[in-house]
This record gives C-alpha cells, sequence and structure tokens, in this order.
C-alpha cells in the first residue's frame, strides 16, 4: 500500500503539471467556457471509472448509483456542448479584457 | 487471466484513454486541428468505458449500466440546451454534478467496509472536495456572468479535479488520478487566466462582492460565428446604419444566399427608422439584390423573431437597444424595437462598443445570449462569406 501511495502522488504531480501546462498554455484572455467543458468531461469521464466498486445492496448501493449519474450526466453533457462546437478552444467567446473595452 | 487484465492491460488502457483525452484538448487550442479534438476526447471516453468493462465484473458492470444510461440520457439534453455563446457559467451544474458524484461515490467506498487508513483519509478528501464543488458549481447557475463568476467556476473545476484525484489515490485507479489531477490543475489555470484577463487576484476575484461587477461583454471571433451561423436554421438578419455606411449589402446578401443554400431560413428584419431617413434599408437592399419577400417589417416580426435560432446584427445599435421599451429615462424610450431577449443566440457586428446615433450605451450588447464580432460590417460579412465557403 506504501508503494502504491508514493506511485499515487507521483502520478498526481505529473498530472498537476501535466494539467498546468497544457491548460496553461491553452487558455487565452478568451475561451473560459470551452475550456471548462473540457475539464468537466475530464473529471466526469474518468469518475466513470468508478463503476467498477462493487457494492450490491444498502445505502452504499444507492450512492454508487446516484454518483455515476451524476458523473454521467456532467460526462455526456460536457462532451455533448464540446461535439457540437467543435471550434478552437483559444477563440471561444469569453468576457473582454478591461483594455478590450476602452 | 485476471490478474493480467487488472493489473497491466486495465491500466494500459487508463493510459491510453487519458494521452487520447490531452491530445484532443491539445489539438482544440488550434485552429486547423480543432475538429479532430472533440473525436479524441470521445476516443477517450470510449476507452475509459473499455477499461472499466476489462476491470469489472459482469454483474457490477450491469448494476451500474442504468444510472449511467439514465445519467447519459440526461447529459445529453442539457447538454445541448447549452447555447453557443453561452457564457462560462452554463457550465457551473457540470462541476456541482461532478462534485457531488466525486463525494457519493466516495461515501459508497466509505460505506461499503472496512478501509486502510490512506484509502479512508483519501475518502474523506474526495468527499469534502466534491462536496465543496457542488454548491459552487450549482451557484453559478443563479449568477450574473462576470469575471467573479468566472474565478468561481475555475475553484469548482479545481476541487472537483482533486476530488476525483484524491478518489483515484483512494482505489489505486490510474485515470481518476490523472484525470483528475490534470483537471484540479486546469482549474487552477483557468483562475489565473481570469485573474489576468480581469487585472485581480483570482483569490480576490472569489471573494468580490457580486453586487460590483461590472458589465460583461461577450465577444468571438469571425472563425467562431461563422461556425455558429452554420450550426443555425432559422436566421434572422437586421441590418442598420453601419451596415449601409459600409456598403456591406452585397457581401451580405451572398452571406444570407450561402446560408439558404446550406438550409437555413433566412429573413432580414427591416426597422423603419434604420439608417439616415425611412426606407434607406430597403433601397440598398434592393440594390444588392436582396429578394422582397424576404424582408419582414418590424410590426410583422413577432413570429419569425419566436422561431428564430440566431439573430445577426449588422452595423445597427439604436434600433436594437432593449432601453426603448424598457427604460423610461432612456433617450429612447418609446422606439419601436425588436425583443431579442428571447433569441437563443445574437450575434452582433459591431465596430466598437461605442453609443449608436442616441448617444445611450445598448444592453443589448451585454445580455447573456449576445455575442459581439468586432470589425467593419463589410470586412467581417466578407470574412465569414470565405469562412462558410471554406468548411463547405
Amino acid at each position: 500500500m506504501t508503494a502504491a501511495f508514493v506511485v499515487a502522488i507521483y502520478l498526481l504531480a505529473l498530472a498537476c503539471f501535466l494539467g498546468l501546462d497544457i491548460f496553461g498554455k491553452t487558455i487565452p484572455p478568451t475561451g473560459y467556457g470551452r475550456v471548462a467543458g473540457a475539464l468537466g468531461a475530464l473529471t466526469a469521464i474518468a469518475l466513470l471509472a468508478m463503476m467498477q466498486l462493487e457494492v450490491s445492496d444498502g445505502p452504499a448501493y444507492w450512492a454508487r448509483g446516484l454518483g455515476l449519474f451524476l458523473a454521467a450526466a456532467a460526462a455526456a453533457g460536457s462532451m455533448t456542448s464540446l461535439w457540437a462546437r467543435r471550434v478552437p478552444l483559444s477563440q471561444k467567446v469569453a468576457p473582454l479584457a478591461k483594455e478590450d473595452k476602452a | 487471466v485476471s490478474d493480467l487484465l487488472r493489473n497491466t492491460i486495465t491500466p494500459l488502457v487508463y493510459i491510453c484513454a487519458a494521452v487520447s483525452f490531452f491530445f484532443g484538448i491539445k489539438f482544440s487550442a488550434h485552429r486547423g486541428s480543432a475538429r479532430s479534438g472533440a473525436p479524441l476526447m470521445l476516443g477517450g471516453l470510449a476507452l475509459v468505458i473499455l477499461g472499466v468493462c476489462l476491470d469489472a465484473g459482469a454483474a457490477v458492470l450491469v448494476a451500474a449500466l442504468p444510472f449511467v444510461l439514465a445519467g447519459g440520457v440526461v447529459g445529453v439534453f442539457l447538454g445541448m440546451r447549452i447555447a453557443p455563446t453561452a457564457p462560462p457559467t452554463a457550465f457551473g451544474w457540470l462541476f456541482a454534478a461532478t462534485g457531488l458524484g466525486a463525494a457519493l461515490l466516495a461515501l459508497s467506498a466509505l460505506l461499503h467496509g472496512d478501509l486502510a487508513p490512506v484509502r479512508l483519509v483519501s475518502s474523506l478528501v474526495a468527499a469534502a472536495l466534491g462536496l465543496a464543488a457542488a454548491p459552487i458549481g450549482a451557484g453559478l447557475g443563479f449568477s450574473k456572468p462576470s469575471s467573479r463568476a468566472d474565478a468561481r467556476l475555475a475553484l469548482a473545476a479545481a476541487l472537483a479535479g482533486f476530488a476525483a484525484a484524491f478518489l483515484g489515490i483512494a482505489f489505486s485507479n490510474v485515470m481518476l488520478l490523472i484525470a483528475g489531477g490534470v483537471g484540479g490543475a486546469g482549474g487552477i489555470a483557468l483562475a489565473r487566466s481570469v485573474g489576468e484577463a480581469a487585472g485581480e487576484a483570482p483569490l480576490k476575484l472569489i471573494a468580490a462582492d457580486p453586487e460590483k461587477n461590472e458589465p460583461y461583454t461577450s465577444a468571438c471571433d469571425v472563425e467562431e460565428a461563422a461556425s455558429i451561423l452554420g450550426s443555425a436554421a432559422r436566421i434572422v438578419l437586421v441590418p442598420g446604419f453601419g451596415m449601409a455606411a459600409a456598403q456591406a449589402q452585397h457581401a451580405l446578401n451572398e452571406l444570407a444566399q450561402l446560408l439558404e443554400k446550406h438550409g437555413a431560413k433566412v429573413s432580414w428584419l427591416i426597422h423603419p427608422s434604420a439608417g439616415v431617413l425611412p426606407g434607406h434599408m430597403n433601397v440598398v437592399l434592393d440594390e444588392a439584390g436582396v429578394p422582397h419577400e424576404d424582408l419582414v417589417e418590424l410590426g410583422d416580426a413577432k413570429g419569425t423573431l419566436a422561431d428564430a435560432d440566431l439573430v445577426l446584427v449588422i452595423g445597427a445599435s439604436d434600433i436594437v437597444n432593449p432601453a426603448a421599451a424598457n427604460d423610461e429615462a432612456s433617450p429612447l424610450w418609446g422606439l419601436p424595437v425588436p425583443d431579442l431577449s428571447h433569441v437563443p443566440t445574437v450575434l452582433a457586428i459591431k465596430r466598437t462598443l461605442g453609443p449608436g446615433a442616441s448617444g445611450t450605451a445598448n444592453p443589448l450588447f451585454e445580455q447573456p445570449n449576445t455575442s459581439l464580432v468586432f470589425g467593419d460590417a463589410k470586412k467581417v460579412t466578407q470574412a465569414l462569406v470565405a469562412e462558410l465557403k471554406r468548411h463547405a
């Protein structure tokens, strides 16, 4: 368990680095909605991996069921909106920075 | 074989899913490759489901499937309701659902039985982070679009992402760990970007007084606008003085013909006061060869607007200013104007955010369903035509 935990922490650090790198370079002063959609999709889709949690009845079963229902709704919702608007992240609708409004 | 699947093949499938998703996001950032981004992300989703199927027993999957399918149907329905120009706050419910989902899944694990200390602590942290994300995400649905709301959206994304990552630690699930970590860090990157654009520290924005928000204006470029136009079925064009001044009528007629060729129904809403004198628009559009039967006078436009998916305002401000109908103090009070508040998407081609001839600011440009395309009416329209032809 300890070794697995250490590996997990390394993976988490690597994932955080990747996340900052990918999104840090992708997000312009425009594009928040699309980036938010991609983040939501990424997290919600990953949560579907919890389908493998083996619970058969009782409150744990219903908690898992409702959790999966919400994760699937978020995954499908974000993917639907992303699929319908297959345009560059960097060009999405966004608030204007103060200097743009001037 | 079962151990080989569980210990080797499934993590590999999850890593492929994560890589597929990363490239999907990466591709989405560049014009040339943007259309490949969404299929790659969908590929990532398919790989996650494959990984789960390889990892879990049939009985577990069958028990989970009704919930996943029901959630998928609800999600597709809600996703289709997010308009192309919807502000980022429209995505708030995603993080409420993701956060609450992560918290419930952690709760399920906690209720399920005795957990080793690392699993127990990770599950508790996941539940706490998920529960913190849920109200922030849900509250965004009631917020006006603003930099503060965008910063709170980023916070909800970060909390939901890290909740998933801690679930990944609890269950040694590579997919959850990587995707959650990337999602959480992506939320932090988003908060930083929002802060830079607003000229404020992200934490200050999150804590800011919601009543003191600046007006919020959305803008998009020609490529985005062309994509939105190309996906609309019933379009109403509203030309104004700026269209005539820029001599954009020929380009606009070409745009209308192109959209009709793509299957859209295009109407022209003619305001009696548009232009320098009554009838100005009719003369200009007649010169460009716009069919008379496609013109709709303002007085007859109610039904046309009620059916419209999209209204494109070209070089007009006062004649579409809602203050004329809503604000008795406005110098425009009493001028008949079309009600565009219920149209799903309004695009407005404008040179600047400056007011129209009346000198009155236009609240239409701050409506959440409105997005501006800045530039000269003729040049923008020509660019829209070129963009639509490029993707025909």
